[in-house]
């Protein structure tokens, strides 16, 4: 059992947070779940706007008010990777969008910065046909 | 063909902004950094280039496939260029749809999801110069997709490789005799 203090989550975007780590997974406070995963933590469950998912017996806590990352992530609906060793814990993208756009054709909405540092959205370009391209140097 | 109703917008699955910003000079229209691999996620992408349509209302009209802005891999490829420049052009104009339009993409596995992850993770510790342990995970992203281009050979630069030396006409040999597994529709001639 090992515990440090920071856990860098990368998610949506990069942060370092406090929380603790036990037995190779990482636990959080409940405030700053809502941060990390786009998900409140409320005495309901796991929640965001009207929906609710109670924890049940899936998300695992400790005593101080701390909640395993992974399983927060996956009753969430997204995938993780937790990395005691590396200190971090990185969380996909959630599977119900990916399958909303292979099973429904809907587009995700992303935003990105351009070549100048600009962040633009898919959505920037709504109303219009788009030819999204997916390239590289390599 | 830019104009009010079509744009091109153009997403580099690649960390080296500068790099892109020299394939970007003349673009009339956006080209954006996702050095996370944000989009090979979102879209289930394994290959480069990914060319999507998208429709006015959001909706997938055409979904992935390799298409290229020349024809200078036409021969080893069998696509040409001005065929799906004239597709594009009746769907903008004419609402017209090829037929493959209505191929469904198969999802991504769970090997491939973690794959994108040990590599999103190897791609933040090789940033922050912890270079060791950014080995390991393009190490185990590689060990989960050995085939997926977007994991493999996007990491070669990354790793010290060349993306276009021996270690990529390696891998495009093991592609070929696998059967070019590709999420995206599946072109005729892959050999």
């Amino acid at each position: 059992m090992t515990i440090t203090n920071e856990i860098t989550i990368l998610s949506e975007t990069t942060i370092a947070i406090d929380g603790s780590w036990v037995d190779g997974e990482a636990y959080i406070s409940s405030e700053d779940v809502e941060a990390v995963l786009g998900w409140e933590l409320k005495p309901e469950g796991l929640c965001k706007g009207d929906v609710c998912i109670p924890l049940g017996d899936k998300v695992d806590s400790n005593s101080n008010n701390s909640f395993n990352l992974s399983h927060l992530a996956a009753l969430a609906g997204r995938p993780s990777l937790t990395t005691s060793d590396t200190g971090t814990v990185t969380i996909g993208q959630p599977y119900s969008v990916r399958s909303e756009a292979l099973t429904k054709r809907v587009a995700p909405d992303f935003s990105l910065p351009d070549i100048s540092g600009v962040d633009r959205a898919l959505s920037d370009l709504a109303g219009k046909k788009r030819l999204l391209v997916a390239f590289s140097s390599w | 063909m830019e104009d009010e109703n079509f744009s091109v917008i153009a997403v580099a699955i690649d960390e080296n902004t500068e790099t892109v910003t020299e394939l970007a000079v003349g673009s009339t229209y956006p080209v954006l950094m996702d050095k996370d691999h944000l989009l090979t996620e979102l879209f289930a992408i394994s290959n480069v280039p990914s060319v999507i349509w998208i429709d006015e209302n959001g909706m997938i009209a055409r979904p992935a496939a390799a298409e290229f802005g020349t024809d200078t891999f036409t021969e080893i490829t069998g696509i040409s260029r001005e065929t799906h420049m004239q597709q594009v052009r009746d769907w903008v104009r004419e609402g017209l749809l090829p037929d493959d339009a209505s191929y469904s993409v198969h999802d991504l596995s769970e090997e491939e999801i973690q794959a994108r992850l040990h590599f999103r993770l190897a791609a933040f510790l090789r940033r922050s110069g912890r270079i060791d342990e950014s080995e390991t995970h393009f190490e185990k992203a590689a060990e989960l997709t050995p085939l997926d281009f977007t994991i493999v050979r996007a990491s070669m630069p990354l790793r010290g490789g060349d993306p276009f030396g021996e270690e990529f006409f390696e891998l495009y040999q093991k592609f070929q005799d696998a059967g070019a597994p590709f999420h995206g529709i599946p072109r005729a001639k892959q050999s």
